[in-house]
């Protein structure tokens, strides 16, 4: 048992925890509905440590990522939907985040939007390129930990307890008019969705592949799931809260990436925004990397080609032009002006409709013994497993009705 | 063969509802304002004021970098800009006065935001800017009450 592992695993879990959805989701779902979305949070962070845990034993044990059990459990023609599917959603994600660095480096530089996009496009590609796997979790994890400033922030705003503690009480207020009603059902998909989105998955289990686990890393992929995405969460429950305290009792409904700096700039002045920009820019950094690797992990598990950061770009280089492809793809649809808010926005509400698609080979393949022998599910984690397919299906069919029932969460 | 041609079938299907639901959405807010479509611009429009007034008293007490707020500003004129489209329409008869109100609250909006972007380095006149601001605050919350 190395617990420096253990402890830098359960870092680069919390600082790698939120992305550009959580960083906007979260905000607006404190600002709009002051603290009676902190449930879903909950629901989010215990489901995507359960399933990253599976994965990541799965990989450990079997030595199997996640497109190739996708291929095997449902499939040529059912596995290919999920991968175009998730290709699509990766992409979208990705053009998300590299249009977050976008912004940040905008705010920081004022150079023009356009430019930034090209250095934020350039920055990643670069990174990727020169950067052995390890290394790139772990940067962008460690440096995304400068996000722990919003803790702070959220204390000294000097919350009221007993109402943010109702606020994990799963719950539908009962004040709210149908058009209110469609749009915080809305956001409790959007909340739940913007942790577990299928990318996380992904790149976690083909991490461990990349790594070489064995059984032996099980401690530190259990540990490293479940303390560090549960600590991890914490950061999203201190956006709902900064949301809940600043603009919830002016009327503000933050559509700007820019406004979440803001809280922390009313209690720390321009260090406390400084260290909001720089954390954003790590955490989003780090899932435009995810995503971009993701994207190209999916493609060549599902078609069999050789893959992995450990190796030289020549030696895999299907694998490799799939990342470039992806990350330019996303600089492209950025290009065309659509704003990266609006991205997230499209890219959650997607995503959770193909998640059961992702979630279920796991489930499956983490339960067979002839996989996993003596490492299968126990029986906690097999009905939290099915609950949680069961409350990812209901995500995935009322998703889409009422994104457009409450007109992506704006009525 | 036939999985790629099921799944770009799917894919295809997809885009055509994405594409069905934002024509049905683009043709609905082509037609005239009602009072419910009003509310929502002036709710949205209510939150631009209020986090304008934020962002000044930011930069009044100088909370944040020069970058930052000028950017941020720039930002929310264009979304002040887009709310101005919105409300740009002809308006059902029941709501003309609210929505003509509506528009010289957002024109002021405007006008503030540009003279904020000029007073960024200067709190003395930034906070005439906050008291302006305040003021369209409570036209604005005046007219939310009458919606």
């Amino acid at each position: 048992m190395n617990f420096l592992d253990i402890f830098l695993g359960v870092l680069t879990a919390v600082g790698g925890f939120i992305d550009i959805s959580n960083l906007v989701f979260n905000t607006q779902a404190g600002a709009i509905f002051h603290y009676s979305l902190l449930w879903p949070i909950v629901i989010g962070a215990i489901g995507i440590a359960l399933y990253s845990e599976m994965a990541g034993r799965i990989a450990a044990v079997a030595k199997k990522p996640d497109f190739d059990l996708i291929r095997e459990r449902m499939g040529f023609p059912l596995g290919m939907t999920t991968l175009i599917a998730s290709l699509f959603i990766t992409i979208m994600t990705c053009a998300a985040e590299i249009g977050g660095i976008a912004i940040v480096l905008r705010l920081l530089s004022a150079l023009p939007y356009f430019f930034t996009i090209l250095i934020a496009g350039l920055i990643i590609l670069l990174v990727l390129w020169l950067l052995k796997f390890k290394w790139l979790e772990r940067v962008f994890g460690f440096l995304g930990l400068f996000l722990l400033v919003l803790i702070l922030v959220a204390f000294n705003l000097h919350p009221n307890l007993k109402l943010v503690g109702e606020g994990f009480i799963p719950q539908i207020p009962s004040h709210l008019s149908p058009p209110h009603l469609f749009s915080y059902l809305y956001f409790v998909i959007g909340v739940i969705s913007s942790i577990i989105m299928p990318y996380n998955v992904f790149f976690y289990s083909s991490g461990g592949i990349e790594e070489h686990w064995t059984a032996k890393d099980l401690l530190t992929n259990r540990v490293s799931t479940y303390v560090g995405y549960i600590f991890g969460s914490v950061l999203a429950v201190a956006l709902t809260i900064i949301g809940a305290i600043i603009f919830h009792p002016l009327g503000i409904q933050p559509q700007l990436l820019n406004s979440v700096a803001l809280g922390s700039t009313i209690v720390f002045g321009k260090i406390g925004l400084i260290m909001v920009l720089l954390g954003i820019l790590f955490a989003v950094g780090g899932a435009a990397v995810e995503t971009s690797l993701a994207g190209a992990y999916s493609l060549s598990q599902f078609f069999g080609w050789h893959w992995g950061r450990y190796e030289k770009p020549s030696k895999t280089p299907f694998f490799t032009l799939t990342w470039i492809i992806i990350i330019v793809i996303a600089v492209l649809i950025l290009f065309s002006g659509i704003n990266p808010v609006s991205i997230t926005q499209y890219a959650v509400i997607f995503s959770i409709v193909a998640l059961p698609f992702t979630y279920i080979p796991i489930y499956l393949v983490s339960n067979d013994k002839f996989y996993m022998g003596k490492y299968v599910n126990g029986r906690i984690t097999n009905t939290l497993g099915i609950v949680y397919l069961i409350i990812i299906v209901i995500c995935a069919v009322t998703a889409l009705p009422l994104f457009f029932l409450s007109q992506g969460g704006s009525t | 063969m036939k999985a790629l041609l099921v799944s770009i079938v799917i894919i295809v299907g997809i885009i055509i509802v994405i594409g069905i639901a934002t024509f049905a959405v683009s043709a609905m807010s082509s037609q005239k304002l009602t009072r419910q479509n009003v509310q929502q611009i002036a709710q949205n429009a209510g939150s631009l004021v209020a986090e304008t007034t934020l962002l000044d008293q930011q930069i009044q007490y100088q909370k944040v970098t020069t970058n930052y707020a000028q950017v941020y500003l720039k930002d929310l004129q264009q979304q002040v800009s887009d709310t101005e489209q919105q409300v740009d329409k002809p308006a059902s008869r029941d709501v003309q006065t609210e929505v003509k109100e509506q528009k010289q609250i957002i024109k002021q909006v405007r006008q503030l935001l540009s003279q904020s972007l000029s007073d960024v380095d200067s709190p003395i006149k930034m906070a005439k800017n906050i008291s302006a601001l305040e003021e369209l605050e409570q036209k604005q919350n005046n007219l939310l009450q009458s919606l």
